[in-house]
This record gives structure tokens, sequence and C-alpha cells, in this order.
């Protein structure tokens, strides 16, 4: 088992290391730097000068890369030149947001997909089977943007059910922080329930043709056990694997949610340092995401590998 | 001996073609009988019809299963699997990947005899599966139930689903082409396995297979299916010995010629043809025929050629 996990981990590590350089080399190609930025319209160039120096952009190519990667092993992200604070920071306070607007967005999807795609699958053509397509066709169909408005105007401003615009942390209060995340929660579940829900029952309905599940029925075995104990297990893998990766995506794209929800979350400190050519901050956020989705690969596959026994057993781990 | 399985005038179709054309058969109590027949011609939709596992296009649309005095068709898929599973052993054709990947051998062998059986607890279950385990002559029995069904050999994959279909006290033992696609060492292993449960005391088995040098082995009666019905049946000594169908004689010269590759064709008669009307009275086996008679585009019925031993022929 070590074995796998470690070379998974030098496989994630190297994919790291790329992107990080891309992501250097995108922003070096971009016209303008960050001392032209922070020095501003007034800033003369003796300013740009001091700044770039300060910034270390007077440096070589090289030796710029290396302090640069230097500065990532050590998360430092360098400063922001809008806010002026340091980007890690930055992003910290901001990452509980959009965490909690992807985790929860995610799990609930899944859960939903699991349970109605399950049902469809073995109650194939019957009505709960027409409900779960209609509910893939529709769910895919509506943009975010516009449900979010939708939820706005009749959630908060005709039902006055939920406060919009002051997201309160989970430290303050429970209930606050449920009631300022509830509506942009359900509006991403529903943009990632339709993929979801798809693979679920289409992974169960595979499982359907397996021998095992047609002797598990012959041996007697109870339909729930077969379908939860059985086919569920056998069939999560895929739809496991999607889920992670969504949760990796959503945690870097929830810019529009976040906007119109006014949620103080990385997808619009984001569109900000896009806006205001924060060239260190969108540097910061760039690596840090994609870090996150390698890291998400990375826990998702570990976790399929310790819930397959034949993947183990081969990985040499004792059971 | 007491009638333990029959299968009476039993109608099975799809959206476009007749299965089982008035399939009627019988298996006594401790009895082995086997039915043999080219692909295609029903055997394993028979064996599906009774088990519940037909393909979801197929649907029984006349005719009786009766298993111990009672129609099981009576029963829906799950009633019947529950109220059946301790009295019918299945043994399937594809072993390979019948035992679930996900778990060890032992819990895949016990867990539904532990629900039939729920006074009896899984740590009984387990030395019940390694009894049977041993029975079967694996030796190492603790060992394989400890293992995953990926780390099994064919050979031991084939015995694991005997074993399995033997935990529930069984009265009928059904397998599906238990002979195919193992190899000639492993084959005789298995053959030899089949021909000490057919020995078993109260124990009978209803055998699928085109491998007639196995069947010859193992069955005390045969049938041979041809288009969805039987043809002929008698004796294992009569049908081999003395086959009066011209079907059978041809299925017998392949036999002897040690043909035994799944996918056979009768060499004199080319492939059969699946635009037959397997539900006419007329012998469905007339357009590959060479000794037709005129009477046979007509009603044929059942010839007697002695106590046991019928054909669907004008002879």
């Amino acid at each position: 088992m070590g074995k796998y996990i470690a070379k998974r981990l030098l496989s994630s590590l190297a994919v790291m290391a790329i992107v990080s350089l891309v992501a250097f080399a995108a922003l070096e190609l971009i016209p303008g730097n960050a001392a032209l930025v922070a020095a501003g319209t007034e800033g003369g160039s003796s300013s740009v000068a001091s700044l770039a120096a300060e910034f270390g952009l007077d440096r070589g190519f090289g030796e710029r890369l290396m302090l640069y990667y230097r500065n990532i092993l050590s998360f430092d992200f360098g400063t922001s030149s809008y806010f002026g604070e340091s980007v890690a920071t930055l992003i910290g306070q901001r990452l509980g947001v959009t965490f909690s607007l992807a985790f929860f967005s995610i799990l609930i999807a899944f859960l939903f997909s699991v349970v109605l795609g399950t049902a469809a699958a073995l109650c194939r053509n019957k009505l709960i089977d027409a409900f779960s397509r209609t509910v893939v066709q529709l769910f895919s169909s509506i943009p975010s943007f516009w449900l979010s408005l939708l939820f706005l105007i009749v959630f908060s401003s005709m039902l006055h059910v939920v406060d919009v615009g002051d997201y309160v942390p989970p430290a303050v209060s429970i209930s606050g922080y449920l009631s300022s995340i509830v509506l942009p929660v359900i509006v991403l579940a529903i943009s990632e329930t339709g993929p979801l829900l798809r693979l679920v029952r289409a992974s169960m309905m595979r499982v359907r043709n397996e021998d095992w599940y047609r002797m598990g029925k012959v041996r007697g075995i109870p339909g729930i056990r077969l379908a939860t104990a059985y086919a569920l297990r056998y069939a999560l893998p895929g739809p496991l694997t999607l889920a992670g990766s969504e949760l990796a995506k959503l945690l870097g794209g929830t810019a529009i949610v976040e906007s119109i929800f006014a949620l103080p979350g990385i997808g619009r400190l984001f569109l900000t340092a896009v806006e205001m050519r924060d060239i260190p901050l969108v540097g910061g956020i760039v690596i840090f995401v994609s870090f996150l989705v390698v890291l998400m690969n990375l826990l998702t596959d570990i976790a399929l590998f310790l819930s397959n026994p034949s993947m183990r057993k081969a990985g040499g781990m004792k059971l | 001996m007491s009638e333990l399985l029959s299968f009476r005038s039993l109608y099975a179709r799809d959206e476009r073609h007749a299965i089982l054309a008035g399939l009627s058969l019988h298996v006594n109590r401790g009895e082995t009988v086997a039915i043999v027949g080219e692909s295609g011609c029903g055997k394993t939709m028979s064996i599906g019809a009774l088990l519940s596992i037909l393909p979801d296009d197929v649907r029984i649309t006349s005719g009786s299963i009766i298993f111990d005095g009672e129609d099981v068709l009576k029963y829906s898929g799950k009633e019947r699997m529950a109220r059946l599973y301790s009295r019918i052993g299945f043994v399937p054709q594809n072993t390979s990947d019948s035992l679930y990947p996900l778990m060890t051998v032992s819990k895949v062998m016990t867990d539904a005899y532990v629900r039939s059986h729920p006074d009896a607890g899984r740590k009984h279950a387990a030395e019940k599966a390694a009894i049977l385990l041993s029975s079967l002559g694996i030796e190492d029995a603790e060992r394989v139930l400890s293992l995953y069904p990926s780390q099994l050999s064919g050979g031991m994959k084939q015995r694991i689903n005997i074993a399995s279909a033997l935990m529930g006290d069984i009265d009928l033992l059904v397998a599906d082409e238990p002979t195919s696609a193992l190899d000639i060492h492993i084959r005789r292993q298995i053959e030899s396995l089949y021909a000490s449960l057919s020995g078993r005391e109260g124990l009978a088995m209803l055998v699928v297979s085109h491998d007639l040098g196995f069947v010859r082995s193992i069955a005390d009666r045969v049938y041979v299916m041809y288009a969805g019905r039987i043809i002929e049946e008698g004796l294992s000594d009569e049908i081999f010995s003395d086959p009066a169908h011209p079907y059978t004689k041809a299925l017998m010269t392949l036999g002897t010629m040690g043909a035994r590759d799944r996918e056979h064709d009768l060499p004199e008669f080319g492939r059969p043809s699946s635009d037959i009307d397997r539900e006419s009275p007329a012998c469905a086996f007339l357009p590959r025929c060479s000794c037709r008679k005129d009477q046979c585009a007509g009603p044929v019925g059942y010839a007697c050629i002695s106590d046991t031993h019928f054909v669907r022929c004008v002879l």
C-alpha cells in the first residue's frame, strides 16, 4: 500500500511542479507587471524601478523562477498589490466560505444522486426512472446565475426566509452560518446533480448485468442488501471520483454564485484580483486552487484504493 | 422415484421470437438429468425460467414449473428465490465473474446462508463452508475462505460456486455448462466432482451441457432439446447407444468424434435457421434433416420406443 501511495504522491508533486511552472510562465507573458500596477498612474519611472527591485522583478528569469519555487514551498505567495496584505492570508480568510459552499453542495448532490440513481436503475423504465431522467435534463440545463437570481428574488425579497449579503462564520452563529450559505449551496448542488445522477444511474445499470448480481438474486440475498452492500459498493468508485474532482473544481469555480450572494469567498477574491490587475494575488490563487485540485484527486485515489480489496492485496497491505 | 421438478408445456418468448415452445421435462428425487443441444436451443433459458433470471425482454406466456408439488411460477422472482434458495442450488455457466469481487470467499459463501438461516450465525456458517470445501477436495479450506475471488484460479472458482450452491442443504443442483471454458486438467477434476455429487443421497441434479462425454458419465436420463422443445428423451444408455432422432444421431456422431468446443456446428446440416417458427406443430428440424418425409411438415407427435425412450419424429 505504501508503495502505491508513494507513487501517487510523487506523480502529484510532479503535476504541481508543472502547473506552477505554467502559471509562472503565463504571468510572465502577460503585459505589465506587479511593480507597474503597484506604482499606479501617478508613479514615475523611479518608483516603478524601486518597486520592481522590491518585488525582485529586476532579477533574471532563472533566479526569479527559483525564488518563486522557494516561496511556494514556504507557502509565501507574495503580497497583494491591491489589498496590501499577504496573498496567503487573503486566501486563508476566504477559504472557509468557498470550502463550505463546495463541500456541502457536493455532499447534497452526491447523496441525492446515489439515492435517486440507485432507485432509478433498479426500477428501470418505471415512474421513478422517468423522474430521474427528467431531473438530469432539467438540472443540467438550468444556468446557475439565473437560478441564483430566482432564489434571491423568491426566498430573500419575497418570502424573507433567509438573509442574503451578510456572511456569518460558523464560530459566530451556526444558524446564521447555515442561513447565509443555504441558497448558494442549493444552487451549486442542483448544477452538480445532473452529471452525478446520470453516472450513478449508468453505473448501477451496468451492475445489473453482472453475473454476481444475478447470482446474488438466485442465492436469495434480499433486494435491499443486494442493492446496497453489493451493487452500490461496486458501482460507487466512478461517481466518487467524479464527486472528488467536481469538489476540487468548485473550490475555484464558485465566483459567479459568490458574487451574486455577496459571499466573501475565493472566487470573488479572484474576480477582484483580475479586475484590479493584482498579479501576485491572481498567481497565488491560481497556484493554490490547482494544488487543491491535485490534492483532492490524490485523496480520491487513495480512498478508492483503500476501498478495493484486490488492489489493496496487490499493494501488499495486510488485511 | 417421486417427481421433484417438472416443466409442463412451458412457452416463453421475447419481443420477436418464441424461445421455449412447449418445453416438458421432469427430474425425479435423487436423479441426475441432463439437457443437451446446440447453443441457442433454449437450454439456458429453461433454467432461467425456473430461477427467475430470464433476460428483461423474455416472458413466460404459458405453462407451469412444478417444484415439489407446487407451481413456482405463481411467485414473483424475489419471493420465488427466497422460497427456493434452501431447496435449489445453481452453478452458473460463467463461474469466473459470478463471485462478488469485493468480499472474501467466506463472506460470499455465507452471506445468503445466514440470511435464510437467521439462527445459524456467521461463525457456524463459516464452519459449514469450510467443511463443504474440504468435502469438495480443497485441502487448505481456511486459507481459501480468507481469499478474494480475484486471487482464485478458474477451477477453484468453479468449486467455490458448487460449494456455495450446496450451502443451503438443497434437493436439486442446477448446473449450466459446468465443464465449458475449463482447461482439460481442471475439466477432469470438475467432472469427477460432479460424478461424486451425482451419487449423493437425496440430491437430484439438472445439468445443461453440450459436452456429451461429461453428460454420458454422470446422467441417469438425457433430454435432447431443439428449437425450444424436447425432441428426444431416454435413459442415458438409450440416447447414447440407440439415438432415434436424426438430430440426436448427428449430435452423437459429433460426440464420438470428440468435438467438444462450445460453438460447434453439425456438419451434415449447416447452421440452425433462426427464422424457423418454433411454435409450429411441424418438426422444427425439417429444413436441416436429411431423412425428411412429407409427414414432417404436418403435426408431429411423440413416438414411444420403450417405456423410457421417446422421440418427436415421424421416423
